[in-house]
């Protein structure tokens, strides 16, 4: 009997609170649980931006540059009072003489112009918008669709456009590097909870309601630096990161789900923001020790997505610029670009695109998910 | 509290104790608290034992620098190979990590922080003090003409990361100059022409113990045949005591090896590579000195600062930035450029233990006497990791620490490294750290 | 069938013994002088000054005899470099309580002046921290030397607390605060008849420590010095007061730590590529959880012993849960969790806290849990494994040809000299198989299913939980107790004046339906437990050949009784 059945078994279990004893009343998704079927609880165990190894796209332009590359003749006047001022601990005086800081405020300067991935590549990703879409079409929205590995067609992914041609996003580069480590979730100081349950069928073909919940705190890690399976994770208090529950089915062991709209919440490094997705999918193989391995497709709100890339802080010193000359851009170029590359969520008066479709790669662990009373399950 | 006062030896008789002299006018206030740290780690040799940290920014690549085997005759590792020298007097301690449980890594600072302090940063401002070496100092660094003393080869004086709480960082000695000026300047006595001064708390502790002794014939009439033998080992260990502080009275051995060196050559002070080695190897003599005289006990070098902004001749690009800019070599698998900073640095380290371990003292050298823990921010830089940092210690602390080996901590907390570095100095705790990185632990294959 | 006889003359001596009501005459053995265990020097801080005092240090290692720690204790001293962590103990101990920060709180007097002796100020103190720490009042001389130290000390260095501290860290230092040194009524003379009594503060000593794992508070010792514990009613009363203390937890949870050796969780280590949930916080809670459960069942719930084996109630708490595969709401808290009858779990010996620690480091152990379940649970002595024993058939236990323990086992044990032992302790150890190294549940080993059935001396289980059911069962199980816990009392072997006295208490206890608390009450009032013989006897020869022969044990074999902890199977 596998773990994962056992569950099933001891979902009638009554919790009675600790120590100091007085009895509670059983939880509302134990409960929910013991009437109404099965509860799956996942908690992402890997979490990584789709970066194609294999014909990620050519950039015949090159790479971008960064600003102080754009900008030399600029830098070159202050560069080394700034060093000095750096070298005597004045960090704020040594950013304030550099040229103005297009990664607080993108509109200090006109568009450097920014690099994007035109031509084809195959990357992993969902056909989020239900078309084979072709950037010949024209209109505000036009996008080319990318194809993936196993030929799939009109798979949706603006994102590598804009940012496929950015030194740290190509193979190999930072960004490749840092989830080899899963720093995503190793680091993060919050946790993405995923919880199935099932409405008909079995979970290895029926139908399902879902809902992603950002967890209270961390992963809990074992000796190997794993996250640890079967662990109870509480959600977040702030129900913003709760998602509205949200259909899926599971055909021959693919789990397939959405759209919803979801924030969920990272605090890694010297970032700590949330990801704004708008009509987000679920696509999963189910694996035979219970996890779970797939992609998830949403559409990235681009205000949002500028904040992630830029509200970079060590201490009370902005440090977008520093990330941004790292990685290999400039936000202001980028800022300008966002829009161009924009494919989801025309404004209803203007008909531009407000975001930006992006794949992430993810796995999940079964998980308890652990949420206050207070909070009313799916309906 | 300036124990430094001199006082005759004759001057002692002021007061008696049940035959034990006692002084008078010294501060007494907190010497319980203190006393027993130094007291102790005399214990039978009457040199000094010391205690240092030696620093290097932005870490190694895990797959180059961990040995692969434990114990003794760890195989030599590609960013090991520069240590080959000083393999016997030296541990390698890998696989230890800072431990974080929502508190976000602070990059360059979470593995620095959490590893001297016990416990991650909780906030970007924030750092737990005191830092493990205060912690040390405390306890043996009390009544030696400096507390510790603190260098920064890079010639930053902000290159430090010891600190009682965030607020009182102890500032470095930039230059080789400005170390030798402030232990060999002016205020420099000579420790052999100077009287003994016996330690007043440790005549305290005698007179302490000669209470516990009256007791004895009273339970020797109503203990039964076995318990009166186990009586008598106790008391027997209670004799041995007081023989061990009865010999930290007596006027110790010259300190043979102490002398006054000549002013240092001055070498430019910035971070190029080749000036920041030189001027390390400078300081590293004067500290040498320095501890040979008992100036300290306590000190720590900064070899290259967090984020380390070691150049090369000629070249803008600072190791940091290299360990984020640089590609990885796809034939070597790793960054050239910012590697070569590793082996520099590991090349610095082993020139660094070789001098402490050129003086010679007692029956051995200086480095016998000392525990100086090699440390840093990261594990890979590239990727600002605090899993697995890479520790090195060297000397066997006055016979307390065994070295020559590897020993993989495979993911515990690195405060079992600073619980292991406490006990070795005869700090009397049991547990250290917070939250997460608490730890009841130290390392006991290299604890003698 | 030897078995059932023996069930049979235990039953008939059981019921010979129903008759006699009143606890018997029993003259006790000799008398102890314990050395304080670490919980017990902590205890001891907290309750002379408080809990804000700290204690930092090493302590000796505890030594295990008769498979006990409490009786260990009887037996061991101080080293010397036992002795140096003692009293730099004790300075760290006197600087918090003379510091600034602490002395105004803890000093019921101030010094008229800071900078000078004040003799007064410091008899009171020394006298009151003195009483606390030696568990009875100081004679005059100990407090006039003490004094007069604390005096000179403070004229010498113009301050007060100097010598205070000075003089408090002699009593710190102390074999009578080191040890728990028992005397006999100052009465008893060599010549007197025995029964001696223990005098008052001993026996009130002796009651505080058995009850609360703690030295005696104010009233006790007030009560033993108005003479109140030599009648038979100030004795019922003083134990039903302890009985009814919030202290009580304190003292079971200290004796079944001894008794399952949980000391020995402080250096558990695991394989972690084998076993990678396993860390040394994991250990510890493996080892809270069993002891909250243990002190819950018998002292908050006041449920009977054989229900320890069968009861559905888990304390619980978030990092445990991925062991147990159960979900647990609370983040940081304890929680007690009802389990479901489909659970595979119930009673203490499915907790994960056993399946750990009487395991190897990457593997289970059938030997090691049947082992201790025969010493610890009924009382039972296993030998050591021969010296010459062939393990590669175990190091490899991933191996094609036998997959499961059990196989493996039985291949080793067919063997003439094996079986007589692994005879005894597999067939139980194996009802644990479906639990791996570290506790988590499996249903198979290497592919092959396993198969968790046996017999309990005749009483048959399919499964952990049915195991558990028939210790619930096992007429054993209660005379074990009663034996451990009587030496756990009175800190040695039982003496031959004292076996009628376990006899009748196994009838008691039986009678009381197995509670805990009843059991307590007949030890502390009984007269083995006030009596003694003078020391001279001692028990155990340091070699540690120590015969057992009480009735109901089955193999009794010599052996060296260190720690149970073995190279076996």
């Amino acid at each position: 009997m596998r773990i994962q059945l056992l569950i099933v078994s001891i979902l009638g279990l009554l919790v009675a609170c600790g120590d100091d004893s007085a009895t509670t009343a059983p939880s509302a998704d134990i409960l929910a649980a013991a009437e109404g079927g099965e509860i799956h609880g996942y908690v992402f165990s890997q979490w990584a931006y789709a970066i194609p190894k294999v014909d990620p796209g050519v950039c015949p332009e090159g790479l971008n540059i960064t600003e102080p590359e754009y900008l030399s003749d600029e830098y070159a006047k202050v560069s080394e009072e700034s060093k000095r001022r750096y070298k005597a601990g004045d960090v704020k005086g040594a950013i304030s003489i550099l040229p103005a800081d297009a990664c607080k405020d993108p509109s200090v300067r006109p568009d450097p112009g920014h690099i994007t991935l035109d031509g084809p590549a195959t990357i992993v990703g969902l056909d989020l918008d239900g078309q084979h879409s072709k950037l010949s079409a024209g209109g505000q929205c036009a996008h080319e669709d990318f194809v993936g590995p196993q030929g799939e067609s009109g798979i949706d992914n603006q994102y590598w456009r804009l940012m496929g041609c950015v030194t740290g996003f190509r193979p190999d580069g930072l960004f490749d590097r840092l989830f080899a480590t899963n720093n995503s979730i190793l680091e993060n100081g919050y946790a993405t909870l995923l919880e199935v349950q099932l409405v008909e069928g079995t979970m290895e073909s029926g139908r399902v309601e879902a809902r992603l919940f950002t967890s209270a705190g961390p992963v809990s890690k074992d000796a190997n630096g794993q996250v640890i399976r079967d662990m109870s994770q509480q959600v977040h208090d702030d129900p913003m990161y709760h998602s509205a529950v949200f259909e899926g089915e599971i055909t021959d062991g693919i789990f397939n789900a959405g759209p919803v709209d979801a924030k969920l919440r990272f605090k890694v490094q010297a970032l700590d923001n949330h990801y704004e997705f708008k009509d987000l999918r679920l696509r999963a193989e189910m694996q035979a020790d219970g996890s779970m391995k797939g992609v998830l497709a949403a559409y990235w709100d681009i205000t949002n997505m500028f904040d992630f890339l830029t509200e970079v802080y060590i201490g009370p010193i902005h440090l977008g610029r520093a990330a941004a000359n790292n990685i290999g851009y400039m936000c202001a170029g980028v800022y300008h670009a966002m829009p161009r590359v924009a494919d989801g969520h025309p404004d209803p008066e203007t008909g531009q695109c407000t975001s930006i479709s992006t794949v992430i790669q993810f796995a999940a662990v079964p998980a308890f998910v652990i949420k206050p009373e207070k909070i009313t399950l799916a309906q | 509290m300036n124990l430094k006062r001199k006082i005759h030896r004759r001057g002692f008789l002021c007061g008696s104790l049940q035959g034990v002299a006692i002084s008078v006018g010294l501060p007494f206030l907190d010497l319980f608290l203190n006393s027993n740290g130094d007291a102790l780690a005399a214990t039978g040799a009457p040199l000094p034992r010391r205690f240092g940290t030696w620093f290097f920014g932005c870490g190694m690549n895990p797959q180059r620098w961990n040995p692969v085997t434990e114990g003794r005759d760890w195989e030599l590792t590609p960013e090991l190979v520069p240590v080959a020298d000083i393999r016997d007097k030296m541990n390698v301690l890998s696989g230890f990590s800072v431990k974080m449980a929502g508190e976000s890594n602070q990059v360059h600072r979470t593995g620095v922080f959490g590893t001297l302090c016990g416990g991650a940063p909780k906030t970007a401002e924030s750092i737990e003090g005191p830092s493990l070496d205060v912690l040390i100092s405390d306890h043996v660094g009390m009544r030696t003409r400096f507390r510790s003393l603190e260098m920064a080869a890079m010639g930053d004086p902000r290159h430090s990361n010891s600190l009682r709480d965030v607020s009182s960082v102890n500032p470095a000695e930039p230059s080789p100059l400005s170390l030798y000026s402030r232990v060999f300047g002016l205020g420099f006595s000579d420790p052999n022409a100077a009287e003994f001064s016996p330690d007043p708390r440790l005549l305290l502790r005698q007179s302490a113990l000669s209470i516990v002794a009256v007791d004895r014939k009273r339970l020797e009439r109503i203990l039964g045949h076995n318990d009166r033998q186990r009586l008598d080992q106790y008391f027997t260990s209670v004799r041995q005591l007081e023989q061990q502080i009865a010999l930290q009275l007596e006027e110790p051995e010259p300190l043979a090896a102490c002398r006054i060196p000549d002013s240092p050559a001055q070498i430019p002070i910035d971070s190029e590579v080749d000036h920041v080695v030189a001027n390390h190897a400078l300081m590293a003599e004067t500290l040498a000195l320095a501890l040979a005289c008992d100036q300290t006990r306590v000190f720590n070098m900064t070899f290259s600062n967090r984020a380390s902004g070691l150049r090369m001749p000629g070249s803008a690009d600072t190791h940091h930035t290299l360990t984020h800019e640089e590609a990885r070599d796809k034939t070597l698998g790793y960054q050239p450029r910012a590697t070569a900073f590793v082996l520099r640095t590991m090349q610095a380290w082993t020139s660094f233990v070789k001098t402490l371990d050129a003086v010679p003292e007692g029956s051995g050298s200086l480095l016998d006497n000392c525990l100086v823990m090699a440390h840093s921010e990261t594990s890979e830089a590239n990727t600002h990791s605090v899993m697995g940092l890479p520790f090195m210690t060297a000397g066997s602390a006055g016979g307390k620490i065994r070295t020559g080996l590897h020993v993989s901590g495979v993911g515990d907390s690195t405060s079992r490294v600073g619980l292991t570095m406490q006990q070795a100095m005869g700090l009397n705790i049991g547990s250290w750290g917070t939250d997460q990185n608490q730890t009841s632990r130290p390392i006991t294959e290299i604890l003698v | 069938m030897h078995h059932f006889m023996r069930f049979l003359v235990i039953t008939a001596l059981l019921m010979l013994m129903a008759c006699d009501t009143d606890s018997p005459e029993a003259q006790g053995g000799p008398v102890a002088m314990r050395r304080l265990t670490e919980q017990q020097y902590h205890n001891a801080i907290a309750d002379t000054f408080d809990s804000q005092i700290l204690v930092a240090g090493r302590f000796e290692p505890d030594s295990r005899r008769l498979g006990l720690n409490a009786v260990g204790a009887s037996l061991v001293s101080v080293t010397p470099s036992g002795f140096e962590q003692y009293e730099a103990m004790a300075l760290y101990i006197v600087g918090q309580v003379t510091s600034p920060q602490h002395r105004q709180r803890l000093l019921r007097c101030q010094p008229q002046d800071a900078a000078r002796a004040d003799d007064d100020c410091s008899r009171l103190m020394l006298g009151q921290w003195g009483r606390s720490l030696f568990r009875r009042p100081l004679t005059q001389a100990e407090l006039q030397s003490r004094a007069r130290i604390a005096s000179e000390t403070a004229t010498a260095s113009s301050d007060f607390y100097v010598g205070l501290g000075l003089a408090l860290s002699s009593l710190l230092v102390s074999p009578d605060f080191l040890f728990r040194i028992e005397i006999l009524e100052a009465a008893a003379t060599a010549e007197q008849a025995e029964p001696l009594q223990l005098s008052s503060l001993s026996l009130a000593t002796r009651l505080s420590y058995f009850l609360w794992n703690r030295g005696p508070d104010e009233a006790l010792i007030a009560a033993a010095q108005n003479g109140e514990l030599t009648s038979k009613e100030g004795l019922k009363r003083e134990i039903d007061r302890m009985l009814a203390s919030a202290y009580l937890a304190g003292g079971v949870r200290a004796f079944f730590e001894d008794v399952f050796t949980f000391d020995q969780f402080t250096e558990l280590s695991k394989d972690v590529a084998r076993y990678p949930l396993f860390s040394s916080d994991i250990g510890e809670l493996a080892r809270e959880q069993t002891l909250r459960y243990v002190v819950d069942h018998f002292v908050f719930q006041e449920k009977d012993y054989p229900s320890l084996f069968t009861s559905r109630q888990l304390p619980m708490t978030a990092q445990l849960g991925p062991l147990y595969g159960l979900p647990v709401r609370s983040g940081q808290n304890w929680e007690t969790l009802t389990l479901p009858a489909s659970y595979p779990r119930a009673g203490l010996l499915s907790q994960v806290s056993f399946s750990m620690l009487f395991a190897h480091p990457g593997r289970s152990s059938p030997t090691l849990r049947g082992v201790f379940m025969r010493e610890a649970l009924l009382c039972q002595t296993i030998p050591e494994a021969p010296a010459d024993v062939d393990f590669t058939l175990f190091a490899d236990d991933q191996q094609a040809k036998y997959k499961t323990a059990r196989e493996r086992l039985t291949q080793h044990a067919t063997d003439g000299s094996c079986i007589k032992c692994h005879q005894f302790t597999d067939p139980i150890g194996l009802g644990l198989e479906v639990f791996d190294g570290i506790g988590k549940f499996r249903n198979t080993e290497n592919g092959a299913p396993i198969d968790t059935s046996g017999d309990l001396d005749g009483r048959s289980f399919a499964n952990p939980i049915e195991l558990g059911q028939a210790f619930a069962r096992s007429p054993l199980v209660g005379a074990c107790l009663v034996e451990n816990l009587y030496r756990y009392a009175v800190g040695r072997e039982e003496v031959n004046t004292e076996r009628r006295l376990l006899r009748y208490l196994e009838v008691q206890f039986e009678q009381s339906g197995y509670h805990l608390t009843e059991l307590l009450r007949e030890i502390a009032s009984s007269e083995g437990f006030r009596t003694a013989t003078r020391g001279d006897g001692q028990l155990a020869s340091p070699s540690g050949v120590i015969a057992t022969n009480s009735v109901g044990k089955a193999p009794t074999v010599s052996m060296p009784a260190t720690t149970r902890r073995r190279e076996s199977l």
